[in-house]
């Protein structure tokens, strides 16, 4: 039996992955004590998510604020159950793509909406940290949004890509089962739209982190050093450490094709990982390229337990979509070539009148 | 392949297994040299790992050969069409088998089975396809693995496709869905780590000589540390469909020392693209 995966059909979907910015600090429970694991290193292991509302940008109306008034809070998560149940009436069979709503929710629109509730996970609650509902991951710049643009800089639109559909390679690398749409693995590991579940594992010299999407591992090496050889792996060249409770992660070396909204060549990004209650990671983040933005920014997050283990994302094995966009694209090329000849025929038949007998084009 | 230096261990092993790394200041406790490392009352298999055999060309005894997949010539067989321009690299290299016995105790029809995929053999191996690699089959893939082990976890990367498994030692009951890499819970037997492995489909081989199995599948593995640097890895193979009675697999790993301890990636996906997809191009190469 073949295990199906959910194809990453994200039709233009520009989803805000979100993920949360960060003041410096890193509050715990009260009294909570971190544990060690064996290795004497703080113990970060587990299945945890960072699914939620909460998106890596501020929405403009928050402004400069980043804690969310209960009344806010209340709206945005009433309004994401009203979308859920929606999305979880059945479709009429009779329904076609065209007749789909040109809006649903969460960026969606016409053949995306086909997307029934069932199928998505994207968490149902606001973000907190230390207990605090925000409003976005990012916390520096103070209003929430990556900070300007150097000039000339140009951020690819990682869904509408030129030539969509005339060959794999210009499929987005979500489409082509090569990476999770979004930047799930990051780093900045940031949730999307579904499979925001996440594996960490300690040895003494290595932190696993098992991304569910698309089976992904980040693997950190723990007192190792940024490689210097000119060759960026898939996910960049991760180094960590251990200051105190926190796990130090920096990562160097990225490549253009996994680019943070735009960065790569010399984007640096420094995540701090810190246990901060039995269910909760506080997970801080830093991403600077001097080239790329006039500044770095930063955010938090929490992970929090995932419900159950992580199953199997084997996605290429079941990846019919990228067929099916491929073979799409052939299917109308041709036609619209047939539909050429046949139009300059038509007009001639009807200017002169074929003779009778004369097979009709 | 790379000629795998077996270093002599003079240092910690963790300093040696971080090529690019200088032995950080957290520093760990170095075990005596030749002592197996413990981890939660249990032997520490951390590191990075591979076999040095020929497995996954074949897991029967075998001589090396022309290529994986041949065709009829006029004096003997002769590379495919396909694969003869790799020459001397499309070849097949020798191996005394991991095969507990020799052969694998297919039934008649099974048999017959893994000789239409051998003369089918590009077109249907999985591997060629870059499909997940199932177990036992991941493990023996010339592409190392590297193991992350504490007190509560054990978790298996795979070079290879970016192939993992957690070792569940908590056993959740049936697996709820099959998998390629199926469902892994293990237990230890002494210092032996014993894992079951099901809920694996029927889509993976063992290898790429067409040796096949079930979606029925049971493979219970056995995992022992000889010394510090060398794994025997048995796997026992149960699957009533195919074979007429269980049947072992065993073979030894190497702990990969100095600059080779570090997983790579191999997301081969994208390298197969013109061999599933090129025809869908919309102007497919000549």
């Amino acid at each position: 039996m073949s295990t199906k995966k959910l194809t990453a059909l994200v039709l233009g979907a520009t989803i805000s992955a979100s993920a949360m910015a960060a003041a410096s600090a890193a509050p715990a429970d009260a009294a909570y004590k971190a544990p060690l694991n064996a290795y004497g290193q703080p113990d970060l292991e587990g299945t945890w998510t960072n699914a939620t509302l909460t998106t890596l940008e501020r929405p403009k109306e928050y402004g400069t604020r980043k804690v969310m008034t209960p009344e806010e809070v209340k709206k945005v998560e009433g309004d994401d159950a009203k979308l859920v149940a929606d999305g979880n009436k059945p479709t009429d069979p009779k329904v076609k793509t065209t007749d789909l709503p040109h809006e649903c929710g969460r960026g969606f629109s016409g053949a995306g909406c086909g997307y029934n509730s069932a199928w998505i996970d994207p968490g149902s609650t606001v973000m907190r940290v230390s207990g605090e509902p925000r409003s976005s991951f990012i916390t520096d710049p103070a209003d929430g949004r990556l900070p300007p643009y150097k000039a000339g800089v140009t951020v690819p639109n990682m869904y509408m890509r030129p030539h969509y559909g005339e060959n794999p390679e210009n499929q987005t690398l979500a489409e082509r089962c090569l990476t999770s749409f979004g930047y799930s693995a990051g780093p900045v590991m940031l949730p999307l739209l579904y499979n925001n579940n996440y594996e960490i594992a300690q040895s003494k010299d290595t932190v696993a982190i098992v991304v569910e999407m698309v089976h992904d591992v980040r693997m950190i090496h723990i007192g190792g050093k940024h490689r210097t050889d000119g060759e960026r792996p898939w996910m960049g060249d991760s180094v960590g450490w251990y200051e105190g409770p926190t796990l130090v992660v920096e990562t160097t070396n990225f490549p253009e094709a996994t680019a943070l909204r735009g960065a790569w060549k010399e984007l640096k990004v420094t995540e701090r990982f810190t246990r901060v209650g039995p269910n909760r990671i506080l997970y801080q983040f830093k991403a600077e390229d001097p080239t790329v933005w006039d500044r770095p920014w930063s955010g938090e997050y929490e992970f929090t337990p995932s419900k159950g283990r992580i199953f199997e994302y084997a996605c290429h094995e079941g990846n019919y979509a990228l067929e099916g966009i491929l073979s799409g694209a052939r299917a109308d090329e041709a036609a619209a070539a047939e539909k050429a000849k046949a139009a300059p025929a038509n007009k001639t038949a009807a200017a002169t009148p074929a003779p009778s007998g004369t097979k009709k084009q | 392949m790379k000629l795998w230096a077996l270093v002599t261990l003079t240092g910690s092993v963790a300093a040696l297994s971080q090529s690019y790394a200088a032995p950080s200041a957290a520093a760990h406790k170095t075990p005596a040299s030749g002592a197996i490392e413990r981890i939660g009352g249990h032997p520490n298999f951390s590191g990075v790992w591979s076999v040095m055999n020929t497995a996954n060309w074949n897991v029967e005894p075998h001589l090396a050969s022309a290529a994986l997949e041949l065709r009829p010539g006029p004096v003997v067989p002769v590379p495919a069409k396909a694969v003869v321009a790799l020459g001397a690299v499309g070849s097949v290299p020798a191996g005394m088998g991991v095969v507990v016995g020799g052969s694998i105790p297919y039934t008649p029809e099974a048999l017959t089975q893994r000789q239409e995929n051998q003369k089918h053999y590009l077109e249907r191996d999985p591997e060629v396809k870059c499909d997940l690699p199932g177990v036992p089959r991941a493990n023996y893939m010339p592409f190392p693995f590297q193991i992350v082990q504490s007190a509560k976890t054990l978790l298996i990367s795979y070079e290879y496709d970016g192939a993992v498994r957690d070792i569940l030692f908590n056993d959740p009951g049936p697996a709820p869905i099959d998998s390629w890499m199926g469902q892994s819970v293990g237990k230890w037997d002494g210092d032996t780590l014993v894992v079951t492995v099901t809920g694996q489909n029927d889509s993976t081989w063992f290898d790429r000589a067409g040796n096949f199995h079930s979606g029925d599948m049971k493979v219970v593995e056995r995992w022992t540390l000889m010394n510090e640097n060398t794994i025997r890895y048995e796997a026992e193979i149960t699957d009533p469909a195919t074979f007429t009675r269980p049947w072992k697999m065993s073979m030894l790993m190497y702990r990969r020392l100095g600059e080779d301890a570090r997983l790579q990636q191999f997301k081969c996906v994208e390298f197969v693209e013109e061999l599933m997809y090129g025809d869908l191009r919309k102007e497919p190469l000549k």
